[in-house]
């Protein structure tokens, strides 16, 4: 049987200083551990929800603490999902989801901007939503093995 | 970020020893690379095998670090965990940087 058979949650809430983002790291990638999660999906996931932290704090709250990031971890039979929202600036996200370069071109690599195409690579759903001071952006992932065995296939 | 430094022939070879390559951390390396580009280090292997988590920080960091290096040098990585690695082909970065095994590999090559 799976291991999750009802809706889970948990609410992260961090304050805006990038020196606090490992802990929702290290607190996604340990819950997508335990789900059925192929290892490099779960390592993903966890990147894209840190990536998620990261604008948060650097372009809605222009790198400013003492402003609060909400992570909320909801785990459900299908899936997880993850919304992130903060009170800062909201972003222009329209385009900003490719990452078009010449790997040969070294004086044009990309430094930045790699943060929304991973989220978009990675996860199967992707919304953000501003509510007049507040900015929410909503991410779900599919399970990748199946959750009735507790090998998965390609780990 | 905790860097290890060690010499072979005209070859730096650095080991960050932070297990996580973050935004946090990518300031200090970005300057840290800076620093050892400027003093005359243009032929650097980054051994990443301590490293269990990269973000797109972490990664332009390096990416910096590989143009402060420019085309008279070199700025190659090695020992990157496959979960690591799974970011560099997600952004293509593993067609940027030249990527061996382990520090062994990388020295040959270089040396070469």
């Amino acid at each position: 049987m799976s291991r999750i058979k009802t809706t889970s949650s948990i609410r992260l809430t961090i304050d805006s200083n990038l020196n606090n983002v490992f802990l929702v790291g290290l607190t996604v990638e340990a819950i997508c551990s335990y789900a059925p999660f192929k290892a490099v999906t779960a390592y993903q996931v966890g990147t894209s929800v840190v990536e998620a932290v990261n604008n948060a704090i650097k372009h809605a709250y222009g790198n400013q603490p003492g402003h609060q990031v909400e992570v909320d971890i909801l785990l459900n039979p299908e899936g997880v999902r993850f919304e992130i929202s903060d009170t800062g600036r909201p972003m222009r996200l329209q385009g900003s989801h490719k990452l078009e370069y010449d790997p040969e071109d070294l004086e044009n690599l990309p430094e930045g901007g790699m943060g929304l195409f991973i989220i978009n690579q990675v996860m199967d759903h992707v919304e953000y939503k501003n509510f007049g001071d507040r900015n929410l952006l909503t991410m779900g992932k599919y399970y990748d093995c199946d959750p009735q065995v507790d090998l998965c296939e390609g780990d | 970020m905790q860097l290890k430094e060690d010499k072979i022939g005209g070859i730096l070879v650095l080991k960050p020893l932070d297990k996580r390559f973050d935004a946090h951390s990518a300031v200090d390396f970005k300057a840290r690379m800076a620093d050892f580009v400027s003093s005359g280090h243009t032929v650097i292997i980054l051994d990443l095998s301590e490293v269990d988590f990269i973000d797109s920080s972490g990664l332009g960091a390096i990416v910096s670090a590989l143009k402060t290096i420019g085309r008279n040098g070199d700025l190659v990585l090695c020992g990157i965990k496959e979960t690591v690695m799974s970011l560099f082909r997600l952004t293509r970065m593993d067609r940027v940087f030249r990527i061996f095994t382990d520090q062994g590999e990388a020295t040959a090559a270089l040396s070469s």
